[in-house]
């Protein structure tokens, strides 16, 4: 087992086994946080975003109202400011009066001035008559040769009014003399005449200007009549650089809507004022506010990664108590594959784990066990059958022996009667006796010597010739038992019997190393080398038929020989395997020779 | 001997993600910290100077909305070309991501402008180019067509045609030259016109107002004079309202200041033909961003110019262009 382990190197867990415990356990660990922070990315982005959507909402409606405020506290300054010049009853004879003396222009002069000093943010106040000379708030200011006053737009639309106060938006002020300057104009018609003051626009765009709504978000503001009074885009928006949504601003009274999409989404926020009806709008980029929220979603993507990488650990260590002992389990199941039983499994790990290597371990003890009852019943198996095919030799050769004692003692030859009786007595003896399989290869000479020697008597003597020639070192080595006879028999049968003039059998014993060899010789008809290979292969078909065939000239015997040499063949594989046996050597009409291999073994050697 | 191999496996896995994760956290955050480079340069950075201030406004609105924080410098004063190649030196050798400049000379300033874009810097010029074609944009007044609406204007003025003078700036500048070409241009479609010739001011108030001055004397019959910029035309103006001649001879001139328009009011000068130098600024932040962000950028930017005249000076579009909040707010 450790063997084959060492031999291949283990790959990194994580990489191997795709379909293993290790991968089932992180795909299933990773797909559940994978999914849980998808979920809760998106569902808190969502929320987050609508809650920052909804701040910034709130934050830029009051910021524009404010502002809104805050302008609108500037027009009611520059309406309580009209309203006391209105009501001045300097300005009013001024203004109406044609023979009014300088006297009361002076005093005029002086209203207009100490209230332009209360307030910073007026730009100019001026009062003028249809046959009154213009008064300023400042007596250097003189009046713009080139104006007209009754062509002014701020002068029309008081006339129109009829003596209501009159805003009119951003415009460049031109009505003094080398001053322009954007304001913001109140005017009103008095009795014959027109007061005007003007708001610093610059107090105004200091204000919207100053407004941060992220780092592009802006303010801007539309007169009633859907002019731009501030923007801080407007030259790019009359150059057509820009749109601005002021169709759907004036759709708006106050609340907000949502515009353009992508890096362009915009929130816009109107606040529109009761007294001048203009409308102050803030502009958020939906993106900008957004920036937090992407915040909050590189959060959980980190925070996501982070149990990722904890599954992976987990999964690792999982791995290590789960997979590990398994994977033991089967490289020891492996190595029981290649035919190792004496292995003792030892895994530690889960209770599960240890129940299944103890259960793994009993298992093996009783394969073991099997197997070797196994063993024990082929070998029994086998014993039996060696007897089955020794017996088998025997009986018809004793019957026909008889027979032949029997036909010479009714031709009373009491000489031949006793010589074949007391050689078939020591045939028998040496058959039968011990019940050993082994016998030295002495013995076994002895026994084919009797053998022939009953079988010369049978026939003739000058029909079955033969001759011994064994090498005296074999005689005391170990051979099975009765290997000889069947082959000799055979060779009577199919060999000499035959032949017209008889045969002659030589039978040699020699050793060739490790190898005992005996051989079985004669001089007959021969055989087919197919026959020959068939008779120790089993291919009985073919087998049969010859020895049918050889029946029909010989009788009844030549069946049983045939099966004899298998016997001896498959005896010797059996008791010593594959590389030992019969061979032949035949050909037709030269003879044939029979050679058996057996290992060269001394008897001490055999026993044990 | 495996739960070692796996801490080690997990600690290469944990490593490996970090430098992940931080690659992944970095490109979802926006991106604060790589906003672009940018320095502008200018032909004057003296507030006096009205149109550079209304371009860096333009640049600054333009830097509020793409995020960026460019950086404007130049010399004090218009003229001094000497002083704005060793400012554009400076600045290339600071190593910007991109530069903007308004060449004070065509010819003079085109090695420095190659300079800069062989360093790797994004070049774009505007309201005067450089010789060659380092600069990818130009951001400027069509000259060409501002100087013919000049010369269109006089034309109409004076239907019946007459002696004509030009007072131009800078004899080299590419805006000079155009202009005059495109006023030239509509005079001579006009075709019954005496041109007396073009003459230079070198940027000062006085000798513009010399030349009109001398022009006035030297031509009794002088019906008209067009000033192609700012300073020419005041020089002019005020040569004409002092000679007493504003009710026969005509002034069309260049850009807009509150003398110029004084004199408009006046009828002293009858017509101004008005760049936009807040959309140029707008355009040329907005063009040299995207450049820097790889996309395709014209070769040539018109930023516009208007015709301004008493009947129209107070629409509200123009009287942004004369009076833009800028110059009212300080």
């Amino acid at each position: 087992m450790t063997d084959r382990n060492a031999s291949r190197p283990r790959r990194a867990y994580v990489l191997s086994r795709i379909g293993g415990i290790q991968a089932s356990i992180t795909v299933a660990l990773s797909t559940m946080v994978l999914i849980t922070i998808l979920f809760m990315s998106v569902a808190s982005y969502t929320v987050t975003r609508r809650v920052l959507v909804d701040t910034a909402q709130e934050y830029t409606s009051q910021l524009v109202s404010q502002l809104r405020a805050s302008m609108d506290s500037y027009i009611a300054n520059m309406k309580s400011i009209a309203e006391v010049i209105h009501r001045d009853a300097n300005v009013r004879s001024y203004v109406n009066d044609a023979d009014a003396g300088p006297g009361i222009q002076e005093s005029v002069f002086s209203l207009l001035n100490s209230v332009s000093q209360t307030r910073d943010d007026i730009s100019l106040l001026m009062v003028a008559g249809e046959h009154a000379a213009p008064v300023f708030h400042d007596r250097d200011l003189r009046v713009n040769p080139a104006v007209i006053l009754d062509e002014q737009r701020w002068f029309r639309s008081a006339v129109a009014a009829e003596g209501e106060p009159v805003i009119t938006p951003a415009q460049v002020q031109n009505v003094a003399a080398d001053r322009y300057r954007w304001v913001i104009s109140l005017s009103r018609t008095l009795p014959g005449g027109v007061l005007l003051v003007d708001l610093n626009f610059t107090i105004i765009e200091d204000l919207l200007s100053s407004v941060q709504l992220g780092t592009r978000g802006y303010v801007f503001v539309v007169s009633d009549a859907g002019a731009l009074v501030y923007h801080p885009q407007q030259q790019l928006i009359f150059s057509n650089l820009r749109d601005e949504r002021i169709d759907e601003v004036m759709a708006t009274g106050n609340g907000s809507f949502a515009a353009g999409h992508g890096a362009d989404e915009r929130l816009y926020t109107v606040a529109e004022s009761d007294s001048t009806g203009w409308k102050v709008v803030g502009v958020n980029y939906v993106e900008e506010l957004l920036a937090d929220a992407r915040d909050v979603l590189v959060l959980y993507v980190l925070f996501g990664f982070l149990c990722f990488l904890l599954v992976v650990l987990l999964s690792q260590f999982l791995t290590v108590r789960i997979s590990d002992p398994i994977r033991k389990l089967r490289e020891s199941m492996k190595a029981v594959e290649q035919g190792d039983f004496d292995i003792q499994v030892d895994v530690r790990g889960g209770a599960e784990v240890v129940d299944l290597s103890r259960d793994f371990n009993i298992m093996i003890g009783e394969i073991k066990s099997l197997m070797h009852q196994n063993a024990t019943r082929q070998a029994e198996k086998r014993q039996s059958e060696l007897k089955a095919l020794q017996n088998q030799i025997t009986p018809h050769f004793v019957y026909n022996t008889l027979d032949s004692i029997i036909w010479m003692a009714e031709g009373r030859e009491h000489d031949r009667v006793i010589t074949m009786t007391s050689a078939l007595a020591r045939l028998l003896r040496l058959s039968i006796s011990q019940g050993n399989e082994l016998v030295p290869v002495s013995s076994e000479l002895a026994h084919v010597e009797n053998y022939l020697t009953i079988q010369r008597m049978r026939y003739s003597p000058e029909k079955v010739d033969f001759h011994i020639d064994a090498d005296p070192a074999t005689l005391h080595l170990n051979t099975l038992r009765i290997i000889l006879q069947p082959l000799v028999e055979n060779a009577i049968y199919h060999g000499l019997r035959n032949k017209d003039r008889g045969g002659h059998i030589t039978i040699r014993v020699y050793r060739e190393t490790d190898t005992l060899v005996c051989e079985v010789r004669d001089d007959g008809v021969g055989m087919p080398e197919e026959l020959a290979s068939s008779l120790l292969n089993g291919h009985h078909t073919s087998a049969q038929t010859h020895v049918r065939a050889g029946r029909a000239r010989s009788g009844s015997a030549g069946e049983v020989s045939g099966v004899g040499v298998r016997n001896v063949h498959d005896r010797i594989r059996l008791y010593y395997g594959g590389g030992y046996g019969l061979s032949f050597e035949t050909e037709p009409g030269v003879g044939t020779t029979v050679i058996i291999r057996q290992p060269a073994l001394e008897q001490e050697e055999a026993e044990q | 001997m495996n739960i070692r191999k796996s801490v080690v496996v997990s600690i290469v896995i944990v490593g490996l993600a970090a430098v992940i994760t931080v690659v992944i956290a970095r490109s979802l955050a926006p991106a604060h910290d790589a906003s672009p480079d940018i320095v502008v340069v200018v032909k004057a950075m003296s507030p006096d100077m009205e149109f550079w201030q209304i371009v860096r406004a333009g640049i600054d609105t333009a830097a509020r909305e793409f995020g960026v924080e460019p950086r404007v410098t130049g010399p004090w004063l218009e003229r001094d070309i000497a002083d704005q190649i060793r400012v554009l030196n400076e600045v290339i050798d600071e190593g910007p991501d991109g530069i903007i400049l308004a060449a004070s000379d065509y010819e003079a300033l085109a090695p420095y402008a190659d300079r800069a874009v062989a360093a790797g810097i994004a070049l774009v010029t505007i309201d005067s180019a450089v010789a060659g074609d380092s600069s990818e944009s130009f951001i400027a007044t069509d000259n060409l067509r501002a100087g013919e609406r000049a010369g269109e204007a006089m034309a109409s003025l004076l239907p019946d045609g007459g002696k004509i003078a030009i007072v131009s700036h800078i004899e080299e500048v590419a805006t000079s030259i155009d202009r005059e070409f495109g006023a030239l241009r509509a005079l001579a479609a006009a075709g019954n016109f005496n041109f007396l010739g073009t003459f230079f001011s070198e940027n000062t108030l006085e000798i513009a107002y010399a030349h009109a001055q001398r022009l006035m004397s030297e031509h009794p019959d002088l019906a008209g004079i067009i000033g192609l910029n700012e300073t020419s035309t005041v020089g002019i103006a005020r040569a004409v309202h002092d000679a007493g001649r504003a009710s026969t001879v005509r002034v069309v001139g260049f850009d807009s200041s509150q003398e110029e328009i004084a004199f408009l009011e006046q009828d002293v000068i009858q017509a101004l033909v008005v760049q936009k130098p807040f959309n140029m600024g707008y355009l040329s932040l907005r063009t040299l961003a995207d450049l820097l962000q790889g996309r395709g950028v014209e070769r040539f930017i018109d930023t516009g110019s208007e015709l301004v005249t008493r009947e129209n000076m107070y629409d509200p579009e123009i009287q942004q262009l004369l009076f833009p909040f800028f110059g009212m707010a300080r």
